[in-house]
This record gives C-alpha cells, structure tokens and sequence, in this order.
C-alpha cells in the first residue's frame, strides 16, 4: 500500500463516520418521535414527555454534530473536504 | 498480500467506484492499458477487458495462460488488459477506453484489433467503439473483430431486483427500512448501468461480433443463465430471435458458469476458430 493509498483508507473511513453518523442520527430521531408522540398524546404526562423529547432530540443532535465535527477535523488534516451528507 | 489488496481495491472500486472517484480517492483505480509500453509499431493487439469488480487475475487458466497468450501464441496479437474502476458509469469508462485507445493507435501505427470484454467489460466494448465512431477516431477501423463473454447486453435481473428492493424499502414508512433503502442506494453507477434492459448503443456493423453465453442448469437456463447473466441477455437477445445476429456468431456453453467464461478452455476454442474463419 501507498501513501496515496493510505490516505484514500483515510478519507472513506471519514465518508463513512459522516454519512452514517447522519444516517444513525435520522434513525435516532425518528424512532424516538414515535415513542414521544404516543407519550405526548396523553394529557398527563404530555407535559414532561414534550420536555424530555427536546432534551432527548437535543443530545442526540449534539453528539452525531460533534462526531461528525471530529471527522471533517480529522479530514481537514488530510486535505480532504467531506460533502454534507444532504449533498449525496 | 499484494494480490488480495488487489481484489480488495477492485471490489471496493466495483462498489463505490464512482464516489472513489468524485471525492479524489487515492483508492480510485485510473484507467490504464497494461503492456502497451513500448508496442512495437504495426502490431495486431488484443485488448482485454474485465467485468465488474474484477482484476486482470480474472483471466488466468489454471495453467496460468489466458486469451491474450493464447491469440499471441496462435496469432500473433500483442496482448493488452485494460484496468480500470468498473464502479464509474459505463458509457464514462467506455469514453475513457476509446480516449486511450486511439493514443495508442496515433503513437504505435496499430495495424489490427480484436477487442475481449467480460461481463460489463462488453458493455465498456460497445460503449468505447461507439464513442469512437462518434468521434471519427481511427482505431475503429482497425477494429475486426469484437468477443463479449457473458455480457449482460439486455442488462442483468439481479440490479433490477435490487432497484425493486430499495424501492420497496423506501417505500415503508419505518426509519430501519429507509436506513436499509439508503445502503443499499449506495452502490455504484456501474452496478446500477447493469440494470438497463438495453445497451444505450447498437452493435457497429463493421465489426464482427461473437457473443460467447454460459448456463449452469438447463432447467433455470432462461431465468439465470450463468448464474448472473440469463441467456437472452448474454446473447443480445439472439436466443430468442436468431436473426438478430449471425447464429455461428452466437455460442451457448452449458455448464459453464459466469466467472468460467473468462478463463475457459472451450470459450477460448471457439475464439480461436472465430479467429481462424475471419483470417
């Protein structure tokens, strides 16, 4: 294996924590919002039920954004800029 | 070890060989023509071309000869294989093919060309010459005589099975079976070039053509062919209308499988008689 080589491992190991990171996350969120809007259609426990959701969608948005943050550093590093996952 | 990152990279570039490409991957394969350094000028040549996700490994026989050495053996052809990232689209590597093709035939004067393709590797075959003709390069008119070998020239039913899969997939409102739907979307253009139900160009009529078709099981003959290709696609639809090409230009291999059919004795037999009626 070359440098060149080496490097191109590099950049679709950082394709692949990007584009599954937005993958896994959409999954994440999806089935979560399942769960919430069953949970927030009963008027007792809405309330609290509407509070954890934004908590849970927050951290869950935050981790995959920081993940993917790492990656696009670690591709920076390699002169490689990765396209939004949208972009695909 | 060489060889298995070999395969390893040919398949990689057989999966995701477009996007290797749009990203400016170092694991792109660039097309290249292997042994056409230093062609000695008037040579005859053949030209070698594999399918998808394979290496020029493809077409060892056990024996370690293949059909370049053999036509070299036999007749004289100076044996080239194309390399190449069978994941771009086809008509793409078909361009390429005929961009290289026709330096080579500026640079060494080429006098004769017979063209081999494999499986996809016949698809890049009629994709290079028409691009050729369109473009009036003159290696077309050096080329006599062209041998597809399981190629999917109606396209293959597995890509068409699997567009209807992540199609379906898709269409279920359940985050797991989009997720399932978006893998499996990510195949490459070349895979997905394989489910067209006919190849974009015609066959040139100033080339004789000889199609070479294999099946595992009489049985599953029609539906499956050589496991990969069915039998009216591997012959251009000539099974099924024989008039559509010559019948001696058509040859069915029973138990012949598809891989079997780049490194066959009895493919090569045929070849050879091709070769020999022509000259």
């Amino acid at each position: 294996m070359t440098t060149k080589h080496w490097k191109g491992a590099a950049m679709l190991a950082v394709d692949a924590v990007v584009h599954g990171s937005a993958a896994v996350e959409r999954v994440q969120l999806a089935t979560a919002k399942r769960t919430f809007d069953i949970l927030e259609s009963i008027p007792v426990i809405a309330p609290p039920s509407a509070l954890v959701r934004v908590v849970h969608d927050g951290i869950t948005k935050i981790t995959h954004t920081s993940i993917r943050g790492v990656a696009r550093v670690a591709a920076g590093a390699l002169g490689y800029r990765v396209a939004d996952p949208a972009e695909r | 070890m060489q060889r298995a990152l070999g395969v390893a990279q040919s398949i990689l570039n057989g999966v995701l060989g477009d996007h290797l490409e749009r990203t400016g991957n170092g694991l792109a394969l660039d097309m290249e023509l292997i042994g056409a350094n230093d062609l000695p000028k008037g040579s005859k040549i053949v030209v070698l071309v594999y399918g998808l996700m394979c290496t020029e490994d493809v077409w060892t026989m056990s024996d370690g000869s293949d059909y370049g050495t053999l036509l070299a053996r036999d007749f004289g052809y100076v044996p080239l294989k194309v390399r190449y990232n069978s994941g771009r689209p086809v008509a793409e590597n078909g361009k390429e093919l005929a961009r290289l093709l026709d330096e080579l035939v500026t640079k060494s004067d080429v006098a004769e060309i017979a063209l081999v393709g494999f499986s996809m590797g016949g698809l890049l075959v009629r994709s290079a010459c028409h691009f050729g003709r369109a473009n009036a390069q003159p290696w077309v008119d050096r080329v006599k005589r062209a041998f597809y070998l399981g190629t999917p020239h109606l396209g293959s039913p597995w890509e068409r099975a699997g567009r209807v899969l992540t199609r379906v997939l898709r269409a279920v409102p359940d985050p797991y079976t989009r997720l399932a739907a978006d893998l499996g979307d990510v195949r490459s253009r070349g895979i997905k070039d394989l489910g067209d139900p006919c190849h974009p160009y015609p066959l040139l009529p100033s080339i004789r053509h000889h199609l070479v078709a294999g099946f595992v099981d009489e049985r599953l003959a029609r539906a499956f062919g050589d496991a990969l290709v069915p039998l009216a696609s591997g012959t251009d639809g000539a099974c099924d209308h024989p008039r559509a090409l010559p019948p001696a230009n058509v040859k069915i291999l029973p138990r012949v499988s598809h891989l079997e059919l780049a490194r066959h004795e009895e493919v090569y037999a045929h070849i050879r008689a091709w070769c020999e009626e022509a000259s």
